[in-house]
């Protein structure tokens, strides 16, 4: 999740926090409480982690109304939301992946790369168009820009974590409803996994060889579901485990349900493994004990790293971020216990 | 104290005043003014001290080539020196450009190796008394206070601090490794006993390693291994800047609070070094979700 865009880099101003909550429950107030959330079109770590936390806390503190509010996403993750809303819209219900992918990547190559919605774009607004229809305008919407606006600077540690954790409230994450077609058939206790390569986990044979082995030791004490699916919204690529048996039960999801279908399963685990960022950010609000992996950790960002650990123990759950050799210590560590 | 307080807040003060910029620039800039200043640079260091009196004392101790300054006496805990201070005093010699045969380095446990490539000169265990002028660690603990307190940002210190591995003792270069390391507390001795069956292990004597004595041993020992297992702090922050992928088991009535717990973290980000903290619990929890009654194989080989 990389935050180091000049876009990101703004002088800190104390006052501007409470400005921008004041500006957004003013909105709200104005559209006598009907309330857009989103779109939401980014990564899922800062989704899970500072989004869906954040709208929690405004939602309590500025008394939004969930019968009147609307979330806007994609992948069926209504369920991430809960009670914050009644009605919940798909963006692949409208967009298909390859739509939402070139759409996407065009924007982070016209923006030099920036990869956050720190202001309504036209793409948001084309994506509100088809999602909710025009009206959406004669509502107040809380767009993820409020987010990034509020705690860009804790994240280039100019702010202290303090600034989000007082503005985030946890709870416990239900588990998805309607989703029981991908259950079918796991066994009762199992390990979901799910790597992909990233900065952080780049696509090096050192990682794809790392990827065989764990899972290949994985499936060798408990059965392995692998969350990997079809579906490609973005830059990330799924590492696919060779010579080794897994259950694949997401083959051929929808796009609109992938998220959904993937939480549901996690949802389920006895463990999950996979690079650390996106799924390893959610699996602990499930409390399932998480491994994710970084070969390379210069390439994390420091905050959020202490953040997901910070909220894995809020949870009560164990989150180990660690490489292959780290992962040699764990394990056996686990070996007799 | 209390001058060196008014002092410090009288310019200060001033400083922020236009008109007075200008003179007091003018002033500033006489070489008689600056070697003046240069012996009372203490001033700036005093109680209540700002990072930016901190700044102002390195800039004028960096002025005279010929002064040579002592960083320390460290008296604290390990874990401390190497999050806290050691990156500072790197901080201050590269960004000021000291000479490192100006600089000596005080701490305690014979470990000139961690500070060798800052400062020329190590003394063990007491004050360096040749030295013309000196950085106490008391002002950096007293300015990260509110940090760790979890009221300030992480910035103006990882603004003044150098993350850099450090080299084991030379007397570890030819150890065989191949292990990991575990250096966990009486309390944890089922997770000891479980490492002991799966792999070869050194077990390093987390009782006497607050008091230093063994630092250097278990420095060569940590640095050579595969992993290291800990319940202290300060080996675990050695395991890191040795490039040792490192778990620490984590007690929550441990004197290392979350804002200290996140700066470890970006250390290991900022060196590349796997860190992982698990609360006793939670270690338990990820060592049964790891199991399934059946035995595991080794990921790397072990030479």
């Amino acid at each position: 999740m990389p935050t180091d865009h000049p876009e990101f880099v703004h002088p800190s101003n104390p006052d501007a926090a409470e400005r921008l909550l004041e500006e957004a429950a003013a909105a709200v107030a104005a559209a006598d409480g009907e309330v857009i959330i989103g779109p939401w079109l980014g990564e899922v770590g800062f989704e899970v982690l500072y989004w869906i936390p954040f709208l929690r806390w405004f939602a309590e503190k500025y008394g939004l109304d969930s019968a009147r509010t609307t979330v806007v996403s994609r992948g069926g993750v209504g369920a991430w939301y809960t009670r914050l809303h009644e009605c919940y819209v798909d963006i692949f219900d409208v967009f298909t992946p390859d739509e939402f992918r070139t759409t996407t990547l065009a924007l982070w190559e016209s923006t030099g790369g920036l990869q956050k919605q720190v202001a309504m774009r036209e793409w948001d607004e084309a994506v509100l168009d088809r999602t909710i229809g025009v009206d959406w305008r004669e509502r107040a919407v809380l767009h993820p820009s409020l987010m990034y606006r509020l705690f860009r600077n804790v994240w280039q540690g100019a702010l202290p974590l303090r600034d989000f954790l007082d503005r985030a409230r946890q709870e416990p994450w239900p588990r998805p409803e309607g989703f029981e077609t991908y259950l079918r058939g796991l066994p009762e206790r199992y390990t979901a996994v799910r790597f992909y390569f990233r900065e952080s986990f780049p696509a090096t044979a050192e990682n794809r060889a790392v990827v065989d082995s764990v899972v290949r030791r994985l499936a060798a004490t408990r059965p392995v579901v692998l969350l990997n699916t079809d579906v490609v919204v973005d830059d990330h690529v799924d590492a696919e485990p060779t010579d080794v048996q897994v259950h694949r039960p997401l083959a051929g999801v929808s796009p609109a349900r992938n998220l959904g279908a993937q939480t549901a399963v996690i949802a389920g685990a006895s463990l999950f493994v996979g690079t650390y960022g996106g799924l390893a950010h959610l699996a602990p609000f499930y409390r399932v004990p998480t491994i994710g992996f970084a070969s390379d950790s210069r390439e994390i960002n420091p905050v959020h790293l202490a953040l997901a650990r910070r909220t894995a123990d809020d949870y009560r759950t164990a989150l180990a971020v660690t490489d292959g050799r780290g992962f040699d210590a764990l394990a056996a560590l686990g070996a007799a216990a | 104290m209390i001058v060196g307080r008014f002092v410090r807040s009288l310019y200060g003060s001033a400083s922020k005043v236009s008109l007075l910029r200008g003179p007091l620039d003018a002033l500033r800039s006489q070489p008689r003014v600056r070697r003046t200043a240069r012996r009372r640079a203490g001033v700036l260091l005093g109680p209540g001290s700002t990072w930016t009196n901190v700044d102002g004392a390195l800039r004028l101790l960096a002025e005279d080539p010929s002064l040579a300054i002592a960083f320390g006496p460290w008296e604290g805990d390990v874990a401390f020196e190497l999050l806290y201070w050691l990156p500072f005093v790197r901080w201050a010699r590269e960004a000021y450009a000291l000479d490192p045969a100006r600089l000596i380095a005080v701490s305690q446990g014979d470990v000139a190796h961690w500070y060798a490539d800052a400062c020329a000169t190590y003394v063990d265990g007491e004050r360096a008394t040749h030295a013309e002028a000196t950085i106490s660690p008391r002002v950096v603990l007293e300015l990260v206070a509110a940090y760790r307190a979890g009221t300030a940002p992480v910035r103006p210190l990882v603004k003044r601090a150098r993350y850099a591995f450090v080299p084991p003792p030379t007397a570890a270069a030819e150890a065989p490794g191949g292990y990991v390391a575990l250096a966990l507390s009486t309390s944890l001795a089922a997770h000891v006993e479980r490492l002991r069956h799966a792999g070869p292990v050194v077990e390093l004597d987390v009782g006497v390693a607050g008091s230093r004595q063994l630092l250097r041993e278990h420095h060569a020992i940590l640095a050579h291994a595969s992993a290291l297992v800990s319940s202290d702090w300060g080996l675990a922050l050695l395991g890191v800047v040795s490039a040792v992928p490192t778990i620490v088991v984590h007690e929550t009535a441990s004197t290392f609070l979350e804002p200290d717990i996140d700066l470890a973290l970006r250390v290991g980000t900022v060196l590349g070094t796997s860190l992982t903290v698990l609360e006793s619990t939670r270690l338990d929890d990820l060592a049964a979700a790891l199991s399934a009654g059946r035995p595991y194989e080794i990921l790397t080989s072990r030479g």
